[in-house]
């Protein structure tokens, strides 16, 4: 079962749970077993076991394993527990778990739930010192563990855990799985000008922005220019930065060590980091008209300002292939239109910029860019701007959205945006434009940032709504993506859909249940929100649940062992396919389907 | 909450103290200064050990000249003119001159001229305290809270909020650095109860009661660690596991829709809303198991009214109501008051059947008389804030205050009028807090016939409620002089003891030394001055007895204006 979909079946259970005869006391069943060490295969004493209900965390339990290492839960209700232990030097871990998934243990009649043998994996410890080019600790430094492992079907360096140094530069990692792991440090000369944090809030602010426009004027604050509108010069010896530093003493992942950590070991990794010249980019960014911002006084007058229209870039850094850690890149406004980001380390940057076309819209443009020297980019748009605007239909979840605001009705309601945003993708280029969704479901690209061209339409949501279709006046449409044309109005009407289908079932091989089986239901068409994969794991009595599906067509794939298969690889996924079982959802669907176990 | 936060933003004076710049005396002295450009030498040193301070940055403000100091702690500046300067100067493992940024340096002034000689920067070390938190068989405990608090000198109140908050690592440690000199305690907690035991059928889950250093359950035993500059110390913490408890009981005296809160807060001020499972139709509460230890359980009824009765916890992790939701309030009941209940229990095991009575809170006017009258027309303003501080939270770890409030009744004669509404039934102490340029002082404070300057104001929600009359004078004395140490200026805390007043006066004293009060009553005063970070308890006896002979006597008489020379008093004597 997966961990986080417990609380969803709690839902439903007490949704259908209606009427409960009393009559005899109901018979209890017990969960009991060993907990012994993974590598030895020793019996493991005081080790903390826990059992949770899965439809009720609250009563979770915990004993403590005898000198056998023995634990019996008794006098239990039927119903599926999922069953975790830890101990000192061990890894906390669920029972038979991978990645997030694990096999829940089902307690009732005619299931032996009493001779579980639970493999705790001893956990590794990595610790080490990091220090700058002068022999001094350096504090705060981030320290990035990567594991060789297959995640989501692909074999790679992945995020595993991180650490942050002491006052004496010393981290600390425990807990660890055995494995190759790369170690980066990401951190920032204590002595660094750029320390300015302006950059990271403007991220928090385009993101929050759709719900306050008190914010957005806050924000017009802030950025009105100084009285100088040069930027103050800064001392080279200030204006430094670490690059991202990969044990032992490399720029690149791929050049880095893979530290190899066997089950209980403690190894050690120190870092001495040199400080370089940090790099800047000056974007020049489009120049939009001035706004007009209406704000309101604590007597309710209204004042009415012309305020120039603010443009915020922010940067990110890629560490590895699966990690971004958000920068705290100084952004000085040279002159309109043009921003220095200052303190930026060498290495893959994501480039975020955002202008706004009223306190309440905005466009916002992603790119990526291998930042090796100072560099300029230009994101004007090139060739004429595409004229976009339309409706997304969500009515529902715009609804309820709205009704969950608990701020008064105003006269621009229709206006106000939602926590929806539209994303645009180039299909030539990737880069990526999102404006936001007004409460009523419109948008609009109405700037002069959009070129023509080719796009993926897509969703920001934060309630998973994904789009099914796209319908278009002015403009060709495949699939989701949409030919806009330049200088001619294009009005869309983009339909959405929300994942409320599930499929319940068993993982059978010979009609017997197999548990711990990788479940994988597979999309068939990829055209409709972008391919989408879903997992589970079977649990004790073979039975798994997927929630949270889109409607559409898939293949269910039940694959005993699976859990080290590749299968992001469609090559990989190519021998389970054909002896797979196609599965339709219509909108909101449950599905009763079993899954046939293929080795 | 007027003065209840002071203690949280200790010494931002302090770290200054340890600028000494004796240049600045004998620049007068010489012949004046033909010419730059000038050279601005100097170095830095640790402000404890007097060792150079290697790698430190040295800017000049207003300048974007930056440079670090050498092996030998020495830097310089060329090409400057002559003229006053700026210096500032920061280095990882010293204090910054406040608490709360990353960058904060240190500042120093600088009269620049041909023939200055070399400046000197100190830099005060930070202060450690690290750890480790095992069970009774030497086990470590991972996962632990380790809360660092810190005393509120000015009320005498036992512990301010939380000052910072660790976790224990997977080897039971912990370690806090960044601090800076003073008086801490320390007390450690579970997060999450271990709830161990080897089969179902033992009695109760056994766990981690809440632990002060050196392993005490109360605030009240807990040792206190004091921290000098550039001190590392080590607090371990051996823990023993205990069977846990449960509360149970009921909330009466509430009418059925009204909205009712219960929350559990342990000696740490903790609180957490899981804990407590309350059933507001029926009244009835139960805890879940939880470690032994003394409680604070509180019921609230917010009635119509917001709220006023705030209990200042003022944790990092915030308090955490388990907030009752009645959908639907009703308004034709708006007119019931805010009501409360409070118990304290002693918990060493569990106990049911315990009862809150919600008690209707009471609004206590307030008239100020006497107060000069103001410029214009409409009420004169009140120079000072008032507070009423409860006397039995006091030991709980938390203060529980009011504040005085502005009356919206109209002004007759010229009395000014406020109001402490939503007042709990209890004891409280009248706080007057006067800032240290006032020209009036309280000459007398009543309430009915208790004298508040003097007594606590006990209130029961039974029987009338008489106004706090305060009358105030405005021919009050001043005070003013210079604090030293070691023959040098120091900033510092000066503090007023006198027979007319519970609370002591605090003012502060500047970088040179200086202070002035005004606005005093007439009387006798006991005068000293004192570290500000240090965190001495002023109205300690044993502490007035250490530093007895760096305690100055005043007599002031109405008017008079007396200046005083005051030696800081330190306890390590």
């Amino acid at each position: 079962m997966r961990r986080a979909f417990a609380l969803a079946l709690l839902a439903l259970l007490i949704a259908a749970g209606g009427g409960v005869l009393r009559a005899a006391p109901p018979p209890t069943y017990r969960i009991a077993g060993v907990v012994v060490d993974s590598v030895t295969g020793q019996p493991l004493d005081s080790a903390e076991v826990t059992i949770t209900p899965t439809t009720n965390l609250d009563e979770q339990q915990t004993l403590v394993t005898d000198s056998d290492g023995r634990f019996l839960f008794a006098n239990l209700p039927p119903a599926k527990y999922r069953l975790s232990a830890t101990r000192r030097g061990y890894a906390p871990q669920d029972f038979n778990q991978h990645e997030g998934y694990n096999t829940a243990i089902v307690a009732g009649p005619g299931l032996d739930s009493e001779h579980i043998r639970f493999r705790l994996t001893p956990g590794a410890v990595l610790t080490g010192v990091v220090t700058d080019e002068y022999g001094d600790p350096v504090r705060d430094a981030k320290v990035l563990l990567f594991r060789q492992s297959v995640f989501e079907g692909s074999r790679a360096l992945w995020p595993f855990i991180q650490a942050t140094t002491d006052d004496q530069g010393r981290y600390r990692a425990a807990h660890l799985l055995p494995g190759a792991y790369a170690v980066a440090v990401s951190a920032r000369p204590w002595y660094s000008a750029s320390s300015s944090q302006f950059a990271g809030g403007l991220r928090r602010l385009a993101d929050s922005l759709g719900n306050s426009a008190g914010q957005f004027r806050q924000f017009i604050v802030e950025t009105q220019p100084a009285e100088s509108p040069q930027p103050a010069s800064v001392s080279p010896l200030l204006d430094v930065v670490y690059p991202v530093t990969f044990f032992p003493g490399t720029a690149r992942l791929a050049d880095a060590a893979h530290l190899s950590l066997a089950a209980g070991a403690a190894e050690t990794a120190d870092f001495q980091l040199h400080a370089v010249p940090s790099l800047h980019l000056r974007v020049s960014v489009p120049v939009e008209p001035p706004l007009t911002v209406t704000s309101r006084d604590d007597d309710g007058q209204e004042t009415t300002q012309q305020v120039e229209s603010p443009a915020a870039v922010y940067a990110s850094l890629r560490i590895g292939d699966a990690y971004t850690e958000q920068l705290q890149a100084k952004s000085t406004d040279i002159a309109p239109g043009i921003i220095e980001l200052s303190g930026l380390p060498p290495g893959e940057i994501n480039l975020v910029s955002t202008s706004f076309l009223s306190d309440q819209k905005y466009v916002s443009r992603a790119r990526t860019l291998d930042l090796t020297g100072d560099t300029a980019i230009d994101l004007n748009p090139q060739g004429a701007p595409a004229k976009v605007s339309g409706v997304v239909q969500a009515g529902q979840f715009l609804a309820a959205a709205s009704t969950d605001e608990s701020s008064p009705p105003d006269q621009t309601s229709v206006q106000a945006p939602s926590s929806l945003s539209i994303s645009f993708r180039s299909v030539a280029s990737g880069e990526t434009y999102d404006a936001p969704v007004s409460s009523k479901g419109a948008f609009s690209f109405s700037g002069s940032l959009l070129p023509a061209g080719a796009y993926e339409v897509d969703l920001l949501s934060p309630g998973n709504l994904r789009v099914s279709s796209v319908e278009a006046t002015g403009a060709a449409v495949s699939g989701r993506t949409v030919e806009l044309p330049a200088d001619q109005p294009v009005s869309l009407v983009v339909h959405t859909m929300e994942p409320k289908c599930a499929l319940a079932g068993f993982a059978l091989k010979n009609r017997k249940p197999v548990s711990g089986a990788m479940v994988l239901l597979v999309p068939r068409d990829s055209g409709s929100g972008g391919p989408r994969y879903y997992r589970d794991q079977s649990d004790s009595d073979g039975s798994f649940l997927i929630g949270g599906l889109f409607p559409g067509r898939y293949t269910l794939l039940a694959i005993e062992n699976g859990w080290d298969l590749e299968w992001a690889d469609p090559a990989v996924l190519l021998r389970y396919l054909p002896a797979g079982q196609p599965v339709e959802f219509a909108p909101a669907a449950s599905v009763r389907l079993n899954a046939k176990v293929q080795d | 909450m007027p003065h209840m936060l002071h203690a949280l933003t200790p010494a931002s004076l302090f770290a200054a103290s340890f600028l000494l710049f004796p240049l600045l005396a004998h620049a007068q002295s010489f012949a004046p200064p033909s010419s730059c450009p000038c050279t601005l030498r100097g170095s830095v040193v640790n402000a404890v050990s007097g060792q150079p301070v290697a790698r430190a940055l040295v800017r000049l403000s207003g300048d974007s000249r930056a440079t670090f100091t050498d092996s030998e702690g020495k830097f310089q500046f060329n090409g400057l003119p002559v003229g006053s300067f700026t210096l500032l100067a920061e280095k990882p493992g010293f204090l910054g001159s406040d608490s709360g940024g990353s960058r904060s340096p240190v500042l120093a002034s600088i009269n620049l001229a041909p023939d200055s000689p070399d400046a000197v920067v100190k830099l005060t070390p930070e202060s450690v305290v690290f750890g480790q938190v095992l069970d009774e068989k030497g086990e470590p405990l991972e996962g632990f809270t380790v809360a660092l608090f810190s005393r509120n000198p000015t009320t005498g109140g036992l512990f301010s909020a939380p000052y910072q908050r660790f976790v224990t690592d997977d080897q039971g440690k912990f370690r806090i650095a960044g601090l800076f000199p003073g008086s801490y305690y320390l007390a450690v907690r579970a997060e999450q109860q271990p709830v161990l035991r080897s089969s179902q059928k033992s009695a109760a889950p056994m766990g981690f009661a809440l632990a002060f250093y050196p392993g005490v359950s109360g605030p009240s035993a807990a040792v206190r660690l004091k921290l000098r500059a550039g001190s590392t110390m080590q607090a371990n913490f051996s823990l023993k596991r205990e069977p846990l408890v449960q509360l149970s009981g009921a909330v009466t005296g509430y009418a059925p829709k009204e909205q009712v809160t219960l929350e559990l807060q342990d000696s740490s001020g903790a609180s957490e809303a899981s804990d407590v499972i309350f059933d507001p139709a029926t009244g009835s509460f139960h805890t879940k198991w939880i470690p032994p230890g003394v409680y604070n359980l509180a019921a609230q009824s917010s009635g119509a009214s917001t709220g006023v009765v705030e209990p200042n916890t003022g944790g990092a992790s915030g308090s955490f109501f388990l907030s009752v939701q009645s959908s639907d309030v009703d308004q034709a009941g708006a007119s019931s008051r805010p009501a409360y209940a409070g118990l304290h229990v002693n918990a060493t095991s569990s106990l049911s059947s315990l009862r809150l009575v919600l008690q209707p809170t009471v609004d206590i006017p307030i008239v100020i008389r006497n107060l000069p009258a103001a410029n214009s027309e409409g009420p004169p303003s009140v120079p000072f804030s008032l507070a009423l501080v409860s006397k039995e939270d006091e030991l709980m770890g938390f203060n529980r205050s009011v504040s005085a409030e502005n009356s919206s009744r109209p002004e007759s004669s010229g009395d000014a009028r406020m109001i402490f509404s939503g007042v709990v039934p209890g004891t409280y102490e009248l706080a007057v807090e006067s800032p240290s340029g006032a020209e009036v002082y309280t000459e007398s404070a009543f309430w009915g016939s208790t004298d508040l300057l003097h007594n606590d104001l006990v209130l029961d929600s039974s029987g009338s409620i008489p106004p706090i009359e305060l009358a105030v004078r405005d021919d009050g004395a001043a005070l003013n002089g210079a604090v030293s140490f070691s023959d040098l200026p120091v900033p510092a805390q000066v503090v007023l003891l006198s027979e007319n007043r519970r609370r002591p006066r605090i003012v502060p004293a500047a970088p040179s030394g200086e202070f002035e009060v005004s606005g005093l009553a007439p009387g006798v005063y006991r005068v000293f001055a004192a570290d500000a970070s240090a965190g001495y308890d002023y109205t300690d006896p044993a502490f007035l007895q250490k530093i007895s002979s760096k305690i100055q006597e005043v007599t002031l008489a109405p008017k008079q204006s007396a200046s005083i020379t005051l030696e800081l008093a330190t306890e390590e004597e």
